[in-house]
This record gives structure tokens, sequence and C-alpha cells, in this order.
């Protein structure tokens, strides 16, 4: 029995060899994906930036629109990630208001393919101290389940210059972006979900109750499809339940898309920043 | 708990440990055997363990009679009671709703349309063909004087749940497992170490060749069977040949191993069926422990039967066709594993048939070679009834196969890879209870490594369940 216990654990200390190399090469956020990175991040900014008095929740349509710190140093771009929906945004307005008692406006901006998702993550934020706090075991099993089809990209395409590179960082405030989509496909807007129409209420709902001012924009897009086009129904729906909304989004066109037909390139990030700063300007008068 | 879960990793070195603290010490062996299995079959569902428990109190209660009744009506009685115990919960569970449908249709086919009130839309309770025929064997055993019955519960109940073959076999035989259960097993380091790599081997064939490699095109080809050409569809079919392969016998190998590792030998269930050369051959090597139950409890009664009433040249041939229509049936409640069962009694019977003519021709390694590779085609044949969502869908894949056919146009990237574990497995036929069989250590504990790290790699958590667990 000694000699078979010997041989085992032998055998567990050659197998961790390679795990312990990629530990060591790796950075410690590198087996976090792109939705628990960008999440990470902004929670992140939201206890440690100061005085945050505007914030922008939404998508990633938003998340490469806006600039914040171009428009002023308190104000703060939490958008997240299409898949989190918009009652993550609301659960972002929460978390800030919950740390930043002067936050007295919110910006939700959501691209046009978001608004027919019946599902929602809010889980993930709420459960968010999980994450920041992962054991280093389950932080390694997170490195190691990123770094397998790191690794098989690697011997398919003989590339291994991204092997131990965090897949995707964050750039300029946000995502970096994928290549560059030279297809320039029509949007298209869909009927709105349930799940979503609530969510809509339950912003107005908590904004007006916690005095914050709010407006709902529109994300950048292509041109949309006429053949999809319930864009009058989405409007209808905010024309029934608030006035603090704007039909006016910023147009994508070949020269400025970026790897989506609802992401902005990042050339173009300073463009479109001043595009939907006009917007608010106008409607708050300022 | 999948054998290819992390939960089992966890669940497997915790039993082995306890059990060992017990060295030579055969009850407690025997009691930590018992609540580990039913822990691992509770992590399944924890409320079918009542259906487990009912045929191991039937069995075990039946052996006991039979065995103290003198009168042979009586013993006939009991032994019927354990028949019509473990066959009425197999026909409750997993065949009643199909019957009752199947019915149904029949009759909205001849215009009277009647409405759905009987069926009951159960669960498929995990395992329930494998340890149903292991129990029923158990006492037509005892009746037919073949073992002696065990008067000691515990042992008992320890072999119809015994968890490394509960949920998908090989279906074992009592006078194989009750007598090492009788004993007190002291741990044995060559046969540990068999069973690891029989584990690593089995694990190595489930999650690299057949759920990494294999599935994603076999499903890839019967999902869009319509659309392409018969070439590929000829392709699709080898890559499920050797899907199932991989899953089930290396399911098998994986309990072999973890008995093993408990100081059990369980009977084999494969032994490279791909290489056979003819039908006899092929059930000879595939699902062995259900073949021969099939054949022991089935077959041979029949086929002495129709001997006994003498029915002729042809007739002796309906032992074939109820045997094998049965056996595919006992694969799921529905009419294309009837199909399947047919064309394997057809093919049966169509090889007795050509089998004087056949040995004329002299055995060169071609002709061998010939034999294997349309033995394979012939088995490949029967997987379209197994695999296809229909019995109808079945003939139309064979409609399209031949009348499409052409070189495959797409999905050929998978062959690459039959080739080498082909290799491999060709290499190492002469033992399939020890597939790395290697006596240069550093090289064997490379194998160990790097089928590890490459296990490690296509793993794919646990969301690929074993074929055979449906059933």
């Amino acid at each position: 029995m000694q000699l078979f216990l010997q041989k085992i654990l032998l055998f567990l200390i050659i197998i961790s060899i390679p795990c312990v190399f990629i530990e060591i090469k790796t950075d410690y956020n590198y087996g976090l994906s792109p939705y628990e990175t960008i999440l990470l991040y902004n929670i992140n900014k939201i206890k440690t930036k100061k005085n945050i008095t505007l914030g922008f929740f939404g998508d990633s349509s938003c998340g490469n629109a806006i600039n914040a710190e171009k428009i002023h140093p308190n104000v703060a771009n939490l958008s997240l990630v299409k898949n989190y929906n918009i009652s993550a945004s609301l659960e972002m307005i929460k978390q800030t208001k919950s740390i930043h008692k002067d936050l007295d406006t919110a910006i939700i901006m959501h691209s046009f393919d978001t608004f027919s998702i019946d599902s929602n993550w809010t889980h993930y934020i709420k459960n968010v101290d999980d994450l920041e706090n992962r054991s280093y075991v389950e932080n390694l099993f997170k490195k190691l389940r990123i770094f397998r089809p790191k690794l098989e990209y690697a011997l398919m395409n003989f590339d291994f210059s991204n092997l131990f590179k965090i897949s995707t960082p964050i750039v300029n405030d946000f995502l970096r972006q994928g290549k560059k989509n030279n297809n320039i496909q029509l949007s298209r807007v869909d009927t709105i979900s349930n799940v979503n129409k609530k969510s809509i209420i339950d912003i107005i709902n908590y904004c007006e109750n916690q005095k914050i001012e709010y407006l709902f924009l529109f994300g950048p897009s292509t041109k949309i499809n006429p053949d999809y086009d319930k864009l009058n129904e989405l409007i209808n729906f905010f024309d029934q339940n608030t006035k603090n909304y704007n039909s006016n989004n910023y147009t994508i066109r070949i020269n400025n898309i970026g790897d989506s037909p609802y992401h902005a390139n990042p050339l173009f990030k300073k463009e479109s920043t001043t595009f939907y700063k006009n917007i608010l300007m106008s409607h708050f008068n300022l | 708990m999948q054998f290819n879960s992390l939960s089992f990793f966890i669940f497997l070195p915790i039993v082995f440990s306890l059990y060992w603290l017990f060295n030579n010490k055969q009850s407690y062996q025997n009691i930590i055997l018992l609540i580990g299995s039913y822990i691992f079959y509770s992590f399944w569902d924890w409320r079918f363990l009542s259906l487990i428990m009912i045929s191991t109190i039937t069995d075990y209660i039946v052996g006991l009679q039979i065995d103290r009744k003198h009168k042979k009506n009586i013993k006939r009685r009991l032994l019927y009671s354990s028949i019509i115990i473990n066959l009425g919960i197999l026909f409750i569970f997993k065949y009643y709703d199909f019957f009752i449908l199947s019915w149904l249709d029949l009759c909205s086919s001849f215009g009277y349309e009647a409405n759905n009130k009987w069926t009951i839309e159960l669960i498929l309770p995990l395992g329930i063909s494998f340890y149903t025929f292991q129990t029923m064997s158990y006492s037509i055993d005892v009746y037919f004087g073949k073992i002696k019955p065990t008067t000691n519960f515990i042992t008992f109940a320890s072999y119809v749940s015994f968890f490394p073959q509960l949920v998908a076999g090989p279906i074992e035989r009592a006078s194989n497992i009750i007598p090492q259960l009788e004993k007190s097993r002291l741990f044995n380091y060559k046969q540990s170490v068999e069973g690891l790599r029989l584990i690593l081997w089995g694990l190595f064939k489930k999650v690299v060749i057949a759920d990494y490699i294999m599935s994603h095109r076999a499903d890839f080809t019967f999902t869009n069977y319509d659309h392409l050409d018969g070439g590929t569809l000829l392709i699709g079919l080898i890559y499920f040949a050797f899907q199932i392969y991989c899953d089930f016998s290396g399911y098998s190998d994986i309990a072999i191993g973890t008995a093993k590792l408990f100081g059990i030998e369980i009977i084999s269930n494969f032994n490279f069926p791909y290489f056979s050369k003819n039908p006899t051959e092929f059930w000879d090597r595939w699902h062995i422990s259900l073949s021969s139950w099939i054949r022991d409890y089935l077959y041979f009664p029949l086929a002495l039967y129709f001997m006994r009433v003498n029915v002729g040249r042809f007739g002796k041939y309906k032992s074939h066709f109820i045997t094998m229509a049965i056996m595919g049936l006992w694969h799921g409640a529905n009419w294309k594993f009837l199909g399947w069962g047919i064309y394997w009694a057809l093919i049966i019977i169509i090889y007795a048939e050509i089998r004087p003519y056949l040995s004329i021709i002299k055995e060169s390694i071609l002709i061998q070679f010939i034999k294997t590779l349309s033995m394979f085609f012939i088995t490949c044949g029967s997987y379209v009834f197994f695999r296809s969502e229909s019995l109808s869908g079945a003939f139309q894949f064979f409609g399209y196969m031949i009348t499409k056919f052409s070189f495959p146009e797409t999905n050929r990237s998978g062959i690459i890879f039959i080739l080498p574990f082909l290799l491999a497995e060709y290499l190492i036929r002469d033992d399939e209870r020890n597939p790395i069989k290697i006596n240069n250590s550093y090289f064997r504990w490379f194998l160990y490594i790097l089928g590890t790290i490459i296990i490690y790699f296509c793993w794919e958590d646990d969301k690929n369940i074993f074929i055979y667990f449906q059933f």
C-alpha cells in the first residue's frame, strides 16, 4: 500500500508541474472571462473612483462609445456587456449609489439588439464578492480552463505569442475590441422582451425614488434594417412610461465601425462621446 | 455521478481510503462498498434507490427460499415471482408508455382517435436494465442449482449495487462476484496498478476519442443527414461507430479498473470487436456481458425448445429473431431498436447459411482483412438504426447514403484520428485488461503523464454522459 501511495503522490507532483508553470507565467486575472473582466473592472472603478455624480450604465455599445473622462472628471462609464441585459444596469446603479451618495444622474444606454433578450445575469453582480475573493485553487482552475483553448489555438496555428496573455484586456476604459468588421450589416430591432420591459420600469421607479435624474439612450448602430423595424414599438413603450429618453443614436458607417454593427471604432470614441454629450446637454439644459 | 466527473474523482479516493482502512476485514469492506454504492447512485436520484432495494430484497429472499424448498412447483413459483417483479419494474418504468403510445398510434392509423389518458410519463431510472437482469440471473442460477444462495444480506446487496458496474454494466453473474465478496480482500499492489491503468485508458477513450473527436462529427452527420452526400454519411457512420465503441468500452474499462482498486475482478465487456471477421465472433467480443446473458438465459432455452418441436430448416432461426428482437428492445423502448435487433438477426442467419461456402476460401492475410473490413461495415449498418431518431429516419438515412453516394464533401478530418487509434488497439489486442503493458518504466510514465494532460485538455466537464446511461 505504501508503494502504491508513493507512486500516486509522485504522479500528482509530476502532473502539477505544468500547473505551477502556468500559475507563474500568467497574470492573476488570466483566467477571467471577458464578462468577469469587465464586471470586476467596473466594480473596482465604483470602489476606487472619487465622487461619481453621473454614470453611464449599459452594454458594450455604450462601453465602446463613451469616453467618460472627456465629459467630466466626476463621470464614470460603468457599462457591462449585452448578456448582462438591462436589469444589470439597475443593479450597477444601485451598487454605485450605495457608495457614491452624490450620484444624481444615470444614463442608461443599450444597443437595439439587447432589448429582445429575455434573461439576465444580475446574480453575477450580486455575487461579485465571490469572484473578487476567489480562492487560490479556484483561480488556478479558472486559469487552466482558459489556457486549454488558447493552447489548442496556439498548436493549430503555430502562434504561441498570446498563450500566456489575457485574452480580452481592458484597453481605453473598456474591453479590447476584436478585428474591425469590414462587412457592414444593417442593425435589427426585435420585439422588446417582458424581462426588459420590467427592468426599464424598475429603473424608472428606482431613480425616481432615489431622486436620480435619468435618461435612456440607444447605443450606436448601423442603419436599421426596415424588414425588422420594431423601432416604433420600442419607442411607443418608452413614450408610455417616461419622457426621459432620446431616440437619436450615433450612426455607424464603414469608416467608423468597430468589431460589430453596434460597436463604434475606438478611433472614433471621441466623436461618439461628443455626439452623446450634446444630447445630454440639450436634455438636461446644461 | 459520472466516471468522467470531478465529483467521482473526489468520491473514489474517499471510498478507496475507507475501504482499505479495513484491510482483510470482509464484513466492514462490504458495508463500505454498499454505503458507497448507494451514495454513488443517490448523486443521480436517491428516490430510485427504492427500486434497487426492492429488486435486492426480492431476489435475496427468493434465492434463500428456492434453496430451502424441496417441491419443484414451489421453487418454480418463487422463480416466477422474481422474474415478474424484476420485469414488472422494468416494464413499468421503461416500456409501459411505449406500448400505450404505439397502441394509440395503431388505432389512429385505422382512423380511431383515442384520447391519451393512460401514459404515466415516468423518468427512466438509471441502470434499471442492468441491475434487474443481474438480480434475475441470480435467482435463475439458484433455481437451476448453478450456485448456492448467499445467506448474508449485506454481501448480496453489495453484489447488486456494486457501484463500478451499477449503472451501465458489465452485467455481472453472481457466480463471479459473490464468492469474491464472501472473502476478505487484501490490498494487492499489482491489481491496483492495473486498475489505475484501465481507468486512464478508459477515460482516454471516453473523453478524448468518443467525446472530443467523434461525437461532434457524428452528431453533425445525423442531424443534417438529409442535406449531406452519401460519402459524408458513411464517414459520419464510421465516426459514430468509434464514438459508441470508445464511449461504452471506455466506461467498461473504468468500471473494471475501479473494481480492481477494491480487489474485485469483474468480467470483461469488450474484446476488440472491430477486429471480428464474422457476426458470431463480433457478438463474442461486443457487450459480452449482455450477449452472454441473452445467450444463456434466452437463446439457449428458446433454441432447445424449437429443436424439440422440430420446426424445420428455417424454423430454427425463430430463436435468433426472438433473441435479437428482445436484445434490441432491451436497449430502449423504440421501434428503431427493434429494427436494430431484426437487422442483426438477419445478418446472423445469412451468415449461418453462407458459412459452409465461406469456409472453402483459404484464409490469407488479404482475405482476413477483407472479412474484418466487411464485418466492420456490417456493424456500421446496425448503427444507423441505433443512432437515428426513429425507424423511418434510419431507412431514410440508408436511402440517402445509397442514392446520393459520392466522394465525401465535408466532415473528413476525423479520419486521421481513427488510424492511430486502430493501430493502438491492434498493438494491445492480446490483453484487453492490460492496455498499457510497457516494460520501460520511463516510457510508461511518460504515457501516463501525456495521457492525463491530453484528457484534461479534452475534458468538457461532465456534460457528455455515457451513451449507455440511457438504457
